[in-house]
């Protein structure tokens, strides 16, 4: 399907918008999904997801071109590339830089699609293991893990995968299917809808603080050295170690639901300068500063989709999106899609190398002409992204309270950014509520409380559970006393 | 107080409706979780906003929560709300097609304080984009 005229057409249509959402500072892969969502209800399911994969790859491949020229990385999770592509860019090896980001994300693409499709069999032996008590624990073990590593601290964190599960819980429960949190409102009776939720969260509290911020996006530029693209690109191959490095670390911290492109990009230039025998050349312009954190942050996505196919649970902010798209469409991802739904699966894995490989032929191509992109200033991006996500919200299901639902939330989304919780354990929590709850209850129909825990699966994920929220209690308190004590040998000794 | 708290406190209350009500939830199934799941974050708010104030009066008044924001502007996100309440109530009642070039505009001219042909340019251009996007193409309106 990909291969056919209007599947080419949807990935290049996608890979562009996602394109310029890398590049303009403040936007990244939740806001372009989040408004491109509503736009694609009216495609076929797998155009939908061929555009929203397309667009979803091409923001990490396209914010290094931002990050490399101004030294404002286009999405959070370019911030490690403009430690030695600014430099780079500074020395007048913009270009070089840029060629070899660009080649660096292509590669890691494919070696995080590859691991994937390598992983994904072993998928199918989890799926006829696992039973009801399985799924829920590795369900809220997902979730707990999105509140620990995700934004803000672990405690604030927990508290919004809380808040997401309560948004889940409104409307008819799953197994009497009695309404909840109605207040009298027939409009809550299906319970409060993913995507306005999505837009006011990340595309309106985004909009809000691009506006109010007043960030200035293309302050400084620099038009000189663009030349040595492909010299860039080659150096990739030159420095293999260090883009495999980087492509394996993305694709590992990718697995881990909830913890993003962000980590993986800054992990993966911490692996590199540690790695390297000459540390004191990074930070200083050593491509090898652009080529790890960039393979590694495109990488990520093929890891991020393991626990997204295998478990229903979204590895990344913007599979939670894709989570989202599918379950509009009808597709219920997790253990029975890819036993009852193996194309979906093969649209996906196609669309994130192919989407990731136009994207670095574009970058490659045509790099000081998106960099253009970013002379469009905020006071206008800003006024946009409010209009299409009030109007992307209305135009999902046709109801005006969806744009009041979106408008409400992003101020809750504003508040959450300001004070430090997690937007991301919200929206996560929002999309696993009802999983979690059916799979609760169906355990506790079919096996009873002893039954689940007995089952070594279920009781070894809990006990990973409880250890991984004790952990940083425990490691607080132990370095506590050691402090202490360490107190009392100084105060002996003077 | 700062705002910190007091969104903290607005959480802290939306759970306790939540737990109260869960209570009328005549099925196992419908009151366990939103019970148990509303008294977790109930608590750990409770928790938070005490840490949050002992934690406010043992520092100097001039020190700021690391993880705090510190460009907030709550008089220019009341205005862009006003802004964006204006332009539900005019696409309710009149027309997307009004409302969307008139906030585009408001707002690049008057809040972003743009020149006057950018601004209109803006509202114009994106208004009719928005046009072909929505009605023309996606059908939605």
């Amino acid at each position: 399907m990909i291969l056919s005229w209007p599947g080419i057409a949807f990935l290049l249509g996608g890979t562009l918008v996602g394109m310029v959402f890398g590049i303009l500072p403040g936007l990244g892969g939740a806001q372009v999904l989040a408004l491109l969502l509503p736009m694609t209800f009216s495609l076929h399911p797998e155009y939908a997801i061929i555009m929203l994969i397309g667009a979803a790859g091409a923001v990490p491949t396209a914010g290094s071109v931002t990050g490399i020229l101004l030294n404002t990385p286009g999405s959070s999770q370019n911030v490690a590339s403009t430690f030695d592509g600014y430099p780079l860019a500074k020395q007048g090896k913009a270009g070089y830089a840029i060629g070899a980001a660009a080649m660096a994300s292509l590669l890691g693409a494919l070696v995080g699609a590859f691991v994937l499709v390598l992983i994904l069999p072993l998928g199918r032996q989890v799926v006829l293991a696992f039973s009801y008590p399985e799924y829920f624990m590795v369900t809220i073990m997902g979730l707990c893990l999105v509140a620990i590593l995700g934004e803000g601290t672990m405690w604030k964190g927990i508290m919004s995968a809380g808040l997401g599960l309560m948004l889940a819980f409104v409307g008819a429960d799953p197994i009497e299917g009695i309404v909840r949190y109605g207040l009298g409102m027939d409009y809550l009776y299906d319970g409060v809808k993913l995507v306005p939720v999505m837009i006011g969260m990340f595309a309106i509290s985004e909009a809000l603080s691009l506006l109010l911020g007043k960030k200035s996006v293309a302050d400084e530029r620099i038009e000189v050295g663009m030349g040595g693209v492909w010299k860039g690109a080659l150096a990739v191959f030159q420095n293999f170690g260090s883009f495999l490095r980087g492509a394996v670390t993305g694709t590992l911290i990718g697995i881990i639901p909830g913890v993003g492109g962000a980590v993986a990009n800054l992990a993966a230039y911490g692996q590199a300068k540690a790695t390297a025998k000459d540390k004191d050349s990074f930070g200083k312009g050593d491509i090898r500063g652009v080529i790890a954190p960039e393979a590694a942050n495109n990488a990520k996505d093929g890891g991020a989709l393991v626990p997204t196919l295998i478990f229903g649970i979204p590895g990344s902010l913007d599979m939670a999106i894709l989570i989202g798209a599918l379950m509009v469409f009808g597709i219920t991802p997790g253990p029975r899609l890819m036993l009852d739904n193996p194309g979906i699966i093969m649209v996906l894995v196609s669309t994130l190398v192919l989407g990731n490989v136009l994207a670095g032929l574009v970058i490659l191509g045509w790099a000081p002409l998106l960099a253009r992109v970013t002379s469009i200033k905020s006071s206008f991006i800003a006024p946009t992204v409010l209009v299409l996500g009030l109007l992307g919200s209305y135009a999902t299901y046709g109801h005006f309270g969806d744009m009041v639902v979106a408008l409400i939330f992003g101020i809750v989304g504003y508040c959450f950014q300001a004070f430090g919780f997690s937007r991301v354990a919200l929206i996560i929590a929002l999309v696993l509520g009802g999983l979690i709850e059916k799979n609760f209850y169906q355990s506790m129909l079919v096996f009873g409380i002893e039954g689940s825990l007995t089952r070594p699966i279920a009781f070894v994920t809990l006990l990973l559970t409880i250890a991984m929220l004790a952990f940083p209690f425990v490691r607080s308190t132990l370095a506590r006393r050691v402090l202490g004590a360490a107190s009392r040998e100084g105060s002996k000794g003077a | 107080m700062q705002i910190r708290n007091l969104f903290t406190i607005f959480l802290i209350v939306l759970m306790a409706a939540m737990m109260v009500m869960s209570f009328s939830y005549e099925g196992t199934a419908a009151f366990g979780f939103p019970f148990a799941v509303a008294l977790i974050v109930l608590v750990m708010g409770v928790l938070l906003l005490i840490g949050d104030l002992t934690i406010h009066k043992a520092k100097a008044a001039n020190v700021a929560e690391p993880e705090e924001k510190k460009n907030l502007h709550w008089g220019g996100v009341g205005l862009v709300y006003l802004l964006l309440i204006g332009f539900l109530l005019i696409s309710m009642f009149l027309s997307y097609l009004v409302a969307v070039p008139v906030l585009l505009f408001v707002m690049a001219y008057f809040v972003s304080r743009e020149g006057l042909i950018p601004s209109a340019v803006l509202a114009v251009g994106v208004g009719g984009a928005i046009y072909i996007l929505f009605d023309r193409i996606l059908g939605a309106f």
